[in-house]
């Protein structure tokens, strides 16, 4: 156990995934049309097995199976005591030791998907460009999305709510500690599966794998969709052991009603993701089984159809966007009050609001498929359903703006990314509402209107949150501020970039140009060219970041336990935070956002 | 948020109390089946689905050379000489469906009755009946392979393409199938560790809550046979 680390691991990862390969190559009927995918899919499981097994996530469950448990000392051991800097390389069950390895995992992620988005922008700098054929482009596409959908999942999740929400509730660490370590890890498991798709020819559909295409598609739709089981996993023990933390390990007098808003957001998401990650596990089996073992799920010819696959992976794919989104607004709520110095406005609106995107995105599923012919006489319940969610969307809103309305605010560099955030938001959320409208989908559907209008949700909102939250919390993480001066550098590049990037997407789709072309008509050209300029500004600002990030880490200014005069516990602790957090538990005695009531009571 | 750090609860020591645990563990596995609800659904929605959209009036039946009966060379000869008819495949037997039920229950009886001696005292009762319980665990996973590979497949030709299919009915059965065979073997070795551990000491009369914990998971999986069975006996 004590030998184990990353690079055991990928060892074993390997050697197991060699077994696998030799194995299936020996044993099965090599004529077979299904030969190949069950040969990549099998090569897949040895991966993921052989690296569980060569990081040590086995060791638990051996030792409990046997009946000897870990020690106290093994216990400490895997916490990661006394192991300095090695313990980021293991199987540690530290919670804080976690949300660090996530912070990398998510850099890792998002610099991946980010690059392929630089490469696919670069082909539609012009019409004619050929930086990469359009196969190639297509399996970027479909690898982008995916990419950056998992990272934005994890990008808020899987660092803060595993660095500080056991702290915030008043914990001593997450319920399981050793099922923390093993969603991190298979998260890590499941990124070369996902990445190495592309080697072994890709897959053109995109990252919503539309069935019978997928059907069709060489041996990387195998890894794709074993690397989606994979993260279903993941972030199913990850949404279990958080809900299990904050209900359960809450210290005394930290009611529900006390609980920081960005616990809140955290315990919804992790509730939502656990109803819609089984829907993705399930689709993307099928998938793999259709592939090697001939059944026909999604094939019509055997009896199956490409809408059960559409309904299946909407199920899930509707309400995973909350799943992104919850988290980054919990965090950017707790900024709003920390730098506005005001509690949070209407505390108790903002959870019920929370909760109801939760409830009704559940209920929307089928807004995807306006246009696919699918239960047209569902489409108006459908769209109202659509059309109500707006409203809780809208109350959240209100609660970030209440918050800010005549506080006093401290205009340090989270803020700059709470205001892009608002901006943002907005230009999303109100574009949303026009989509889900009937007539008005039948006209944009599959244009880059649609890719604009998400990515304004996903990188003007989303990403601009999980920056603030790294912005917000990386003192007590690091022990450090992150550089003011280059984060807000980043911050204007980024802003700018947003904007220039999507707002003349919004053009292009308005204009009908249809999304997932490696090519376009020359009436394009104008609007193609601006967004891919704002590409490269967003790539610029995203560098700086990096730069920020590298720089701050290694010798930024000391920030001591509670820059930000802020009142919720995971401040109220020293920095860099003991193993177990508190040397005593603390017991709660008044909300945790009394900001300004010192001048009332004055 | 005003905070004491010197009241008596903050005194007790870094470790927590069993009770504590316990609860800890009893929410995790309810939200851990919860999960599993949720995947069952989604699978018992494809077949339903399946069955409803019935595409191409193919949930039971496709055109294609019909092997049943047929040696390799007949085989060979029916798909040089013949051409494909409309195949009608027989649903899964329902005998054999319900004795998985039947399987899954009584070891999920047999592994609560372990428990229940365990809870009053009766250690020594757990080793036999927690391996009896995982004993008829496997013996219902057989039974499950079984039921896989009575599902047949059929030769199909289509645009000059030809492949081995199932047709959307056994397709959905597969999945069910093969999800319970994982379930079962979970529930096998989640058993035979149970006995291990009570071998070893580790859980007794005095410590016998994970013991509980499995038996959670055991009896939510003998409820999700039987609702797999309902559905596709009385719907095929």
């Amino acid at each position: 156990m004590r030998r184990l680390n990353f690079l055991t691991g990928i060892i074993g990862g390997v050697l197991v995934a060699a077994l696998f390969y030799v194995i299936a190559r020996e044993t099965l009927d090599q004529g077979s049309r299904t030969f190949v995918d069950t040969l990549t899919t099998l090569t897949g499981v040895g991966w993921v097995i052989g690296f569980w097994l060569g990081i040590g996530a086995f060791t638990g469950v051996g030792r409990w199976f046997i009946g000897k448990d870990q020690n106290h000392d093994d216990e400490m051991y895997l916490a990661g005591k006394d192991l300095g800097r090695a313990r980021y390389w293991k199987y540690t069950t530290d919670h804080k030791v976690v949300g660090v390895q996530y912070v990398i995992v998510t850099m890792v992620l998002l610099a991946a998907g980010g690059i392929l988005a630089m490469a696919l922008r670069t082909e539609l700098i012009t019409p004619g460009a050929h930086f990469v054929n359009p196969q190639i482009y297509n399996a970027f596409i479909s690898v982008h999305g995916m990419v950056m959908i998992i990272a934005l999942i994890v990008a808020v999740a899987g660092p803060w709510a595993n660095f500080v929400v056991p702290i915030m509730v008043g914990a001593r660490d997450m319920a399981f500690p050793r099922l923390n370590a093993l969603s991190l890890w298979t998260l890590v498991a499941a990124i070369p599966l996902l990445l190495g798709s592309l080697c072994v020819g890709g897959l053109s559909m995109g990252w919503v794998t539309q069935a019978p295409i997928s059907e069709q598609a060489g041996p990387g739709m195998d890894l794709f969709a074993l690397a989606i089981i994979t993260f279903a996993v993941s972030t199913t023990v990850a949404g279990v052991n958080t809900i299990c933390t904050v209900l359960t390990m809450r210290t005394k007098g930290m009611t529900l009603e006390r609980l920081p808003i960005f616990v809140w957001s955290s315990i919804i998401a992790a509730g939502l993701g656990l109803y819609a990650f089984p829907f993705f596990l399930v689709v993307m089996a099928l998938n793999i089984v259709d592939r090697t073992t001939g059944t026909s799920f999604f094939i019509a010819s055997g009896g199956g159809t490409g809408w059960l696959q559409e309904n299946l992976f909407w199920l899930m794919g509707h309400p995973e966007v909350y799943v992104i989104l919850l988290p980054a607004v919990g965090a950017l709520l707790e900024i709003t009050t920390v730098f506005s110095r005001k509690p949070l406005f209407s505390y108790r609106t903002a959870v019920g609001g929370m909760a109801a995107l939760a409830g009704l995105s559940v209920l929307v599923w089928a807004h995807h498929m306006f246009t696919t012919g699918w239960a047209p006489t569902l489409g108006g319940p459908f769209m109202l359903t659509t059309e109500l969610i707006s409203i809780p969307t809208g109350i959240v809103f209100l609660v970030i703006l209440g918050t800010l309305w005549r506080g006093n605010i401290w205009m340090k560099l989270p803020m700059y990314w709470v205001f892009g955030f608002v901006f943002d938001f907005l230009i999303g959320g109100v574009t949303g509402i026009y989509l889900s409208d009937i007539p008005v989908d039948n006209q944009m559907h599959g244009t880059m209107f649609v890719v604009a209008h998400f990515h304004y949700v996903f990188v003007g909102s989303v990403l601009f949150g999980a920056i603030a939250a790294l912005c917000f919390w990386f003192p007590k993480m690091t022990g450090r501020f992150l550089d003011e001066k280059l984060g807000k550098l980043s911050f204007w590049l980024t802003f700018v970039g947003v904007q220039v990037t999507f707002l003349s997407m919004f053009v292009s789709g308005l204009r009908g140009m249809p999304r997932r072309y490696a090519s376009y008509a020359i009436i394009f050209e104008h609007t193609n060219f601006i967004s891919t300029i704002g590409a490269y500004i967003i790539m610029a600002g995203m560098l700086v970041l990096l730069g920020a990030i590298i720089q701050s880490w290694r010798s930024g200014e000391p920030s001591g336990p509670n820059p930000w005069s802020s009142k919720t516990l995971e401040w109220l602790v020293p920095t860099p935070v003991p193993l177990e957090n508190f040397e005593v538990l603390p017991v709660i005695t008044s909300d945790p956002y009394t900001y300004g009531e010192e001048l009332v009571n004055s | 948020m005003s905070v004491l750090t010197h009241d008596e609860h903050t005194t007790g020591g870094h470790h927590e109390s069993p009770e504590v645990i316990d609860h800890r563990q009893r929410l995790g596995i309810w939200i851990f089946i919860a999960g599993d609800v949720v995947t069952l659904a989604a699978l018992l929605f494809t077949y339903l689905y399946l069955r409803g959209t019935n595409t191409e009036g193919s949930w039971r039946s496709v055109v294609a050379f019909d092997f049943t009966g047929k040696s390799l060379a007949q085989a060979q000869n029916l798909i040089d000489n013949g051409t494909p008819g409309r195949v009608f495949e027989k649903a899964v037997s329902s005998g054999l469906n319900w004795a998985i039920v039947l399987a899954v229950a009584v070891s999920a009886a047999l592994f609560a009755f372990g428990e229940r001696k365990i809870r009053e005292g009766s250690a020594r009762t757990l080793v036999p009946v927690g391996l009896a319980a995982s004993a008829v665990a496997v013996v219902a996973a057989v039974l499950a392979v079984i039921q896989m590979r009575s599902i047949p497949q059929f030769y199909f030709v289509q645009n000059d393409s030809q492949l081995f299919i199932h047709t959307a009915y056994g397709s959905a059965m597969l999945a069910l199938s093969g999800a319970l065979i994982i379930h079962l073997v979970l529930l096998a070795f989640l058993g035979v560790g149970i006995v291990l551990r009570s071998l070893n000491g580790a859980i007794s009369s005095t410590k016998w809550t994970q013991v509980r914990l499995v038996r959670f998971f055991w009896v939510w999986v003998a409820i999700s046979t039987l609702i797999t069975a309902v559905v596709t006996t009385a719907l095929q």
